[in-house]
């Protein structure tokens, strides 16, 4: 229905940069303390709908637009077609959800095995990610992503230690530990679909597998006290490990960029990812899920 | 311009000075003033600079080394040790911990006092030292604990010339430092380093040990109750043992049950040293009682007072008492028989160590609380229910800890019967004539034997604790008691344990126990209660009104 609309593409001004691209290259260094993009486009190419002179209102159309030889066939939607060589994207945001975990470590104290499982449940945290693809057919391109996400851990920590005088008595304890720290960090390989939304409003749908590492705190012992007779403890804290660990899966979603200027916007992210991992904070392996969903915003850069 | 050339001059003279207090580290020998300094230096400007003032201290006698050992880990390292001395004194603390790679400095770790200004000139001699502990411990210092002469520095800060001390005292292995000058007492701590081990008992079941750890050996201390509980080896020495029972020596660390891994093999010294926990746990949790004396008493068990494999040639009253025996010595002390050599019998049965059996342990240690509460005199009746209510104690933490049943390791109303085979024991409460016991006031004992029988009259007292529990009927007097049932046998312990050791008087009879127990069981559970008419019906029963 998009290509019955009379203001949109079909009726506009086409506006044709050079067709030929020499080299795009797009860097992206992503720092826990702050995002620094490098992009640069030799050169680049947007079909994209011009508005007509301020005044003036749009000619009818005479005839189908021109269009490259290639393109004649297209409906009319296709009229929204990217052209341009492609895309860096670099955005700050929030992990907003993300999958808990359990882990387990059984350890001995008093001459015995004591346990620890620990609920954790991952809380919102800063998200720092760059994005960029080359336009490989039509309207998607072909490209990668970073991320890195930093979230607090929260947990819940129940366990049983041994008493000290007697076998198969251990004492049952609980409390929480909240503020542990983890960074993620994702690799993907991303196919990105490009959707001319409005005249200046863009979208990319994108999705591919993902490589997440995984580098946090992990539960392995229970602190505690106790005092005669020993027939409870009270817990007084855990100590940790840092772990870290990776494992393949899957990232995508969508991207809403509004352009100020033929090549540069800025916009919002929507992404989830998801992989898991084996994590071994002591001598028991825990699975781990990781990455989760988040938004951000950014700026955004088509060439 | 010659006005902007002196601020800047200046400024770039503070900031240099700036910058140097940052980045240039302090020579040591630059810091001066008195207190501790932590040193670790591990590379560049401040290892050198460690390593030439550890050397320069070697040179001035302020520093001396203590031994170097090769590094296990890294060929080619070695660390050697340095004690601080001043004026030829040891200050205690101050040590440095120097590494090399072939004779070059890799770290240099420790701590040194400085601004030492303490003489080194005692005013009292080391034996005063030991003395001033001894009065104050009781625990008598041996020649082979010599005390040494240190520089300590003190938590109120400055320096002490002390002698340091560490003995092991009745709940405590406590280092002293006494103050050279004065006598006082300039610091004390605890060198107790508590561990949990495990060890095979006499039975080859494994338990819990409580120990303590003194230079990389495990010792039979058990740090983690209330009271010291400490376990010595006497190694077979029996002259040594009955010196030590006689107040003619004391003993110390070297007698202690030791280990070195925490994963005991000596069974008599893991079951007499486990088994004395569990006691105290058991009048802890049963009665709110801390101890023998209520107190926290230590407790010491002595185990291998003699050779086993000497006895076939121990005199009978020896091979009676050391070997066939368990005995309470007063003060805490319980000394557990030997037993016989594997194959060795005696009257036709096997004995094992006399500590492998938990109501043996426990009837021993109740003596103890006798001796502190009703002092129940060990003679006639009164010593009969003295023996009563350790046989009593002694199956009760027996139910507490194990499953009822027959054989061993399982909780039951025979006494021993964990440390002999084939299958027997010395008393049974459930039936005291199966031992040639009593079990009815009207066949007890009255010749002048066994102080008068007490450990063959307690078996009335026994029997009517066992009907007041169990219920049955007295095989003697036919009377049937309806006991309170094995559900509620604590309420039971309770009221015996209340009576013998609060209400009776050192001289009681079997009557003054019967109505103790009764005023008890109403004390504790009011008039008419099921364990009144339980202990009411069970003195009936075994012939005591």
């Amino acid at each position: 229905m998009r290509g019955q609309q009379p203001a949109r593409p079909l009726v506009g001004a086409r506006v044709t940069l050079r067709r030929a691209v020499t080299t795009v290259v797009a860097a992206a260094a992503v720092s826990m303390a702050g995002v620094t993009v490098f992009a640069q486009a030799q050169s680049q190419e947007v079909e994209r709908p011009q508005p007509p002179p301020a005044g003036q209102s749009a000619p009818p159309p005479a005839k189908p637009p021109q269009r490259p030889s290639a393109r004649k066939s297209a409906p009319p939607q296709a009229a929204a077609a990217w052209r341009g060589r492609g895309f860096a994207v670099v955005s700050a945001g929030a992990q907003l959800a993300a999958p808990g975990y359990a882990s387990t470590s059984v350890y001995t104290v008093h001459a015995e095995d004591a346990t620890l499982t620990a609920d954790a449940s991952i809380g919102i945290g800063p998200a720092f990610g760059a994005r960029g693809g080359v336009r490989v057919w039509k309207n998607v391109a072909l490209g990668g992503g970073l991320e890195i996400v930093t979230a607090s851990q929260d947990l819940a920590v129940t366990g049983r230690i041994p008493h000290p005088f007697q076998f198969n008595q251990s004492r049952e304890v609980e409390g929480t530990a909240d503020g542990l720290e983890r960074v993620e960090a994702l690799v993907a390989l991303e196919v990105s679909w490009y959707v001319a939304l409005a005249r200046r409003v863009d979208m990319f749908v994108f999705g591919g597998p993902a490589y997440i590492n995984v580098r946090q705190d992990m539960a392995t012992r229970i602190r505690f006290t106790e005092s005669y007779p020993y027939d409870t403890v009270t817990f007084t804290g855990i100590e940790t490990a840092s772990v870290s660990g990776g494992g393949f899966g899957v990232t995508g979603g969508i991207d809403i960029a509004f352009l100020l200027s033929k090549r540069v916007g800025i916009g919002g992210e929507l992404r989830y990812s998801h992989a898991s991992t084996t994590l071994t904070p002591l001598e028991q392996p825990s699975a781990v899920a990781l990455g989760g969903l988040q938004v951000a915003l950014g700026a955004r850069i088509l060439f | 311009m010659q006005r902007f050339v002196r601020p800047v001059r200046w400024a770039c003279a503070t900031l240099a000075v700036v910058a140097a207090a940052f980045l240039i580290p302090v020579h040591p020998s630059a810091q001066g003033g008195s207190g501790r300094r932590a040193v670790s230096a591990a590379d560049g400007r401040d290892l050198r600079a460690w390593d030439a003032q550890v050397t320069r201290m070697i040179r001035g006698g302020e520093l001396r080394s203590r031994g170097e050992e090769p590094d296990l880990l890294m060929a080619g390292r070695s660390h050697e040790r340095l004690d601080q001395y001043h004026d030829g004194v040891r200050v205690f603390g101050g040590e440095v911990v120097r590494q090399t790679d072939g004779g070059q400095t890799v770290s240099v770790f420790g701590v040194v006092y400085t601004g030492i200004r303490v003489g080194t000139d005692p005013a009292l001699d080391a034996q005063d030292a030991a003395d001033i502990v001894t009065e104050m411990t009781g625990a008598a210092v041996g020649p082979g604990l010599e005390p040494e002469l240190v520089v300590v520095p003190v938590d109120e800060g400055g320096y002490v010339l002390a002698y340091r001390l560490r003995v092991l005292t009745a709940d405590d292995l406590a280092v002293f430092f006494i103050d050279a000058a004065t006598g006082s007492v300039a610091l004390r701590y605890s060198d107790l380093q508590c561990a949990v081990g495990t060890g095979q008992g006499v039975l080859n079941d494994t338990k819990k040990v409580s120990t303590t750890l003194q230079n990389g050996t495990h010792l039979a201390i058990d740090g983690m109750r209330p009271p010291a509980i400490y376990t010595y080896d006497l190694k077979g020495n029996l002259s040594r043992t009955q010196m030590y029972l006689n107040g003619l020596i004391t003993l110390d660390e070297s007698d202690v049950a030791a280990d070195a891994d925490n994963q005991w093999t000596d069974a008599a010294a893991v079951d007499a040293h486990a088994y004395a926990g569990w006691t105290y746990d058991y009048l802890y949790k049963r009665f709110n009682r801390r101890g023998l004396d209520n107190r926290d008493l230590a407790m010491t068990s002595i185990v291998h007072p003699v050779r086993r494999e000497d006895w076939s040639t121990a005199p009978s009253q020896v091979l009676n008492l050391y070997y066939l025996n368990a005995f309470y010595a007063g003060r805490g002390i319980m000394v557990y028989g030997e037993g016989l050599p594997p194959g060795a019998t005696t009257g036709g049965r096997q004995w094992n160590y006399f500590s492998g059996a938990i109501d043996v342990v426990a009837h021993e240690l109740a003596h103890g609380v006798t001796d502190y509460t009703s002092n129940l005199i060990y003679r006639n009746e009164s010593g009969a229910l003295n023996e009563a209510l350790s046989d009593i104690v002694g199956t009760s933490v027996e139910f507490f800890y194990q499953q009822a049943g027959a054989g061993y390791m399982k909780a039951d109303y025979l006494l021993g019967e964990d440390v002999t085979a084939p299958s027997g024991a010395f008393r049974s409460m459930a039936n005291p004539q199966a031992y040639g016991d009593p079990d009815h006031y009207s066949k007890r004992y009255l010749g002048p034997d066994d102080n008068g029988g007490v450990h063959s009259n307690s078996g009335i007292a026994n029997h009517a604790f066992y009907l007041a529990v169990e219920g049955g009927i007295n095989r003697t007097s036919g009377l049937p008691v309806q006991g309170v049932g094995a559900a509620n046998r604590d309420r039971i312990e309770k009221t015996f344990f209340r009576a013998f050791t609060q209400l009776l008087p050192a001289n009681a009879t079997f009557s003054m126990a019967r109505a103790a127990t009764l005023q008890a069981a109403r004390d504790l559970y009011g008039p008419g209660s099921d364990v009144e008419r339980a202990i009411e019906q069970a003195w009936a029963a075994v012939g005591v009104s």
